[in-house]
């Protein structure tokens, strides 16, 4: 059988688009994650979607490879929840491993009664630093001449990159990882019909 | 903001579900519209226009504030732009913000559900202890009706009050009253007789309203800047909001709106945040009547005539007097109440009358009032920069200024000037924040300088101390909230060669009802006790106060305030990690000095984790329970086994048919049981 439905994956990294997708689908608060004494990491969601949802949790390991993000061991609380409109789930996770970094992937399970037409989903991957501190803030102006720019992480701590709305690239850069900052091309602006 | 392919395979798609709509539309595009950044429709009719785009007005009429034309809206202006990003398959639309429709932002999450609690009949004996003597007291409730008094240590009765509350509303109290006038919501307190509407003023009255404008989607924190108490923390999209909040303590005063924008960059906006106890419901009526002890009558009735004025009619004995105030509201936060009446305590006079409270500049406010026969009386608070405040009264006979600043996050610096015709006052205080709790100030007045070092308990029950040095004595207190009641003791020197004088007092309340007896402080207090049928889980309300349930699945709140809603939920961050639990909270609305009971079970589930065995994972396939309903496998492998799922499992394979065998093993490194899941042949 043909399926007629088209799974939209709506990767929102945290930083820059967290707004949008908030009032989207989930409202989440805090979005940045920083484990407790106990190592515990605890974020609160409540649903803005028009009817009941269910989401599974999980977590994994944020590292500055590129490539899918690997599970991370550790206890995710709970790891599949059903919400209602404005309803509220708390979350609490606990990474094994204290020294690395984690993002926490929060995704809508798809209904199972939606085989056919037209079916959305909604991922959010939160990111789980080891330090209250971080992420710290690096301001980003690319040279006036130059369109693209290599920035290194070379400190301790995660950081955060703010960077004018022209400017396309990674916003947080994990200790030691590096990235490429480039002017976005000018979208197209509309001619007559 | 979506996945490139996925947006455009989304908005191919929409097209081809619907072919006789698109083909209507030959030389319209169906694209994602954006407007100020916020998705607004995934698939909408765009027509391409010169210097811009047409939309149709049913998907953007919801938005705006202006009327739409009935068929297309044009997004040719410049200050209404249009930018089709053919890429992605979005029309990103943008408008002034201001023009865009005013949402509604509630602070303080609405609770789940509102419980209608009836409350318990109760006695409540309460016991005072101190140099002194014993106070004590009786409060008496049965149904509506109430009786507390007092007797000092000699014995002698020291106040009494009576109440009875029909089941409508209506409020009739006898005694030593101390109740909030109607009009004004001015405390007022005398000896006799008063019949009112309600007991309180109504909640819908007392909300606190501020409006605050974003410019680009944002990420925003509240905070009231009166008690640097953060209210609500949400991301929302561009546009005018409406924000409501809670009644009380925190309002009137300054909301500070601290606004992180996409890049991360963050401004402060400092709000007026204003409630006016006049300004009623439309079609809502308030009315008292209060007759004292010494025969002096007052009466009062209100009527909310729309959204935005209000009438209300008063008339007093004491004065010989009746006045007529007209209460308005026409702008955000900007309230106006003209008064007209006849005065007869020597001669009839007509008297006129004005007041207006209104926010002037960033973060400040006006407040001024004028009576014919007396010099008006104004006063303006507002902020300086992020971290100050400022305030001017000047009154018939006075005048008062003070002024705050923040140094830094740990120092605070206030001056404060007060002048009348006999007395001139000046006073300069630092404030040092030390820790976590515990601070310091030093305060310089015309008799001396004041030193005060002083912790404040961070959690209910701990203990508080507070040294207060001066020119005169030097104190020493202690103070502690434990459950049963209250503490303090208080050692004091006098530096003018007096005695050492120690100043110790205790005090508890204790409540009987059919159901319970507890100890609990002494105040205006409520009692409220919820059964979970749990034991060990804690409860938390909405001021942070924590109580965890006992064997019996009962957890007691003795502090909960009068006249209040408060919200009670389980305390989810405080539960075991393999326990979980929807986020449930109850409402409740409180009189005062009475005893609640809810019966509210809420077990937390045992989050059993399912997770398919790795080893012999069938990759790809789905699983199924003993009714063939599906599972969903998460991509870690972890099975969404939801209560309505059934043993065992199985999974359908080419090879036929493999049933799955659940398995439970101790996973040392958490500390948990996990259901591993192994599917073999048959």
């Amino acid at each position: 059988m043909v399926s007629l439905v088209i799974w939209l994956w709506w990767l929102l990294l945290l930083t820059g688009f967290m707004p949008l997708a908030a009032w989207a689908a989930l409202t989440i608060s805090p979005p940045q994650l920083t484990p407790d004494e106990q190592g515990v990491v605890v974020t609160q969601v409540q649903s803005s979607l028009g009817q009941t949802s269910r989401w599974s949790v999980r977590l994994v390991t944020w590292t500055s490879e590129s490539g899918p993000f690997e599970p991370a061991p550790g206890q995710v609380s709970p790891r599949f929840f059903s919400l209602a409109p404005n309803e509220i789930q708390v979350i609490r996770a606990r990474p094994l491993k204290r020294g690395s970094y984690h993002r926490l992937v929060i995704e809508q399970i798809p209904s199972e009664d939606l085989q056919q037409g037209l079916s959305f989903q909604f991922r959010f991957s939160l990111p789980v630093f080891r330090h209250a501190q971080e992420p710290l803030k690096h301001r980003l102006d690319l040279r006036p001449q130059s369109t693209c720019e290599r920035l290194q992480n070379t400190q301790n701590l995660a950081i955060q990159v703010l960077l004018p709305s022209d400017v396309m690239g990674l916003r947080t850069l994990l200790p030691g990882q590096s990235s490429e900052y480039c002017r976005r091309p000018a979208a197209l602006k509309t001619g007559s019909p | 903001m979506g996945h490139p392919t996925a947006s455009a395979l989304m908005a191919l798609s929409v097209g081809w579900l619907l072919p006789s709509f698109s083909q209507a539309a030959a030389d319209a595009t169906l694209l994602e519209l954006e407007l100020n950044g916020e998705r607004i429709s995934r698939g909408s009719l765009v027509y391409r226009h010169t210097g811009g785009c047409r939309v149709d007005s049913k998907d953007i009429q919801a938005h705006l504030r202006l009327a739409t034309p009935p068929d297309w809206t044009d997004f040719t202006h410049q200050d209404r732009t249009c930018v089709i990003d053919e890429r992605l398959g979005v029309a990103r639309l943008h408008i002034d913000p201001a023009l865009l429709k005013t949402r509604q932002l509630m602070l303080f999450k609405r609770a789940d559900a509102v419980e209608s609690m009836s409350a318990d009949n109760s006695i409540a004996l309460d016991f005072v202890a101190n140099r002194n003597g014993l106070r004590t007291g009786l409060i008496l409730s049965q149904e509506g009706t109430q009786l507390s008094l007092s007797l000092n240590p000699r014995g002698r009765l020291e106040y009494w009050t009576g109440s009875w509350q029909h089941p409508t509303g209506v409020y009739l109290e006898a005694g030593d009253i101390n109740s909030p006038l109607a009009l004004s919501g001015a405390p007022q307190r005398f000896q006799g007789l008063r019949l009112a509407s309600s007991a309180t003023r109504s909640a819908s009255s007392g909300l606190a309203i501020a409006h605050i404008l974003l410019q680009h989607p944002s990420r925003i924190r509240m905070i009231n800047g009166n008690a640097q108490e953060v209210l609500g923390v949400t991301a929302l999209p561009a546009g005018p909001y409406r924000v409501i909040g809670p009644t009380g303590t925190t309002a009137p005063g300054f909301l500070r709106v601290q606004i992180e924008g996409a890049d991360g960059v963050v401004s402060e906006q400092i709000l007026p945040w204003s409630h006016h106890a006049q300004i009623l419901d439309e079609g809502k009526m308030r009315w008292e009547v209060s007759a004292d002890a010494h025969r002096n009558l007052f009466g009062t009735v209100g009527k909310g005539l729309s959204a935005q004025d209000s009438l209300w009619l008063s008339a007093s004995s004491t004065e010989r007097s009746a006045r007529l105030d007209w209460v308005t509201s026409r702008m955000p936060a900007v309230i106006w109440t003209g008064s007209l009446g006849l005065s007869c305590r020597h001669a009839c006079l007509p008297t006129a009358g004005g007041a207006v409270q209104a926010p002037l500049w960033k973060g400040s406010h006006l407040q001024a009032t004028w009576q014919s026969g007396s010099r008006p009386q104004i006063s303006v608070t507002g902020a300086i920069g992020s971290g100050g405040t400022i305030a001017l009264a000047l009154g018939p006979q006075h005048l008062h200024a003070q002024a705050h600043w923040a140094i830094s996050s740990r120092i605070r610096m206030g001056l404060s000037l007060t002048q009348s015709p006999t007395a001139q006052s000046i006073h300069l205080q630092w404030h040092f924040a030390l820790g976590k709790s515990e601070s310091m100030s030093i305060t310089q007045r015309q008799q001396g300088a004041e030193l005060q070092i002083a912790q404040t308990p961070t959690t209910p029950g701990a203990l508080g101390w507070n040294v207060r040095a001066n020119p005169t004595q030097l104190d020493l207190a202690l103070h502690q909230q434990p459950y049963w009641g209250d503490w303090h003791a208080q050692l004091t020197r006098s530096n003018r060669g007096g005695p050492l004088t120690f100043y110790p007092q205790v005090s508890t309340r204790l409540w009987l009802t059919e159901h319970t007896t507890r100890l609990g402080p002494v105040g205006e207090y409520n009692l409220v006790e919820i059964n979970t049928g749990v034991s060990g889980l804690e409860l938390i309300d909405h001021q942070g106060q924590t109580a965890t349930t006992d064997a019996r699945g009962v957890a007691a709140f003795a502090r909960i305030p009068a006249h209040a809603s408060v919200g009670l939920r389980v305390n989810s961050q405080r539960l075991p990690l393999d326990r979980a639990m929807p986020f449930n909270q109850v409402l409740i609305q409180t009189d005062r000095r009475r005893a609640y009971r809810l019966i509210k079970h809420s077990a937390p589930a045992l989050t059993a984790t399912y997770r398919i065995d790795p080893r012999s994972a069938p990759q790809g396939f789905a699983l199924a329970d003993a009714q063939g309903l599906p599972l969903y496998v998460s991509p870690d492998g972890y099975i969404d086994f939801e209560p309505r799922h059934q043993l065992p499992l199985s999974t359908r394979t080419p090879k036929g048919p493999l049933a799955c065998n659940v398995r439970i093993e101790r996973d040392a490194q958490l500390g948990t049981d996990e259901h591993w899941v192994r599917c073999d042949s048959r």
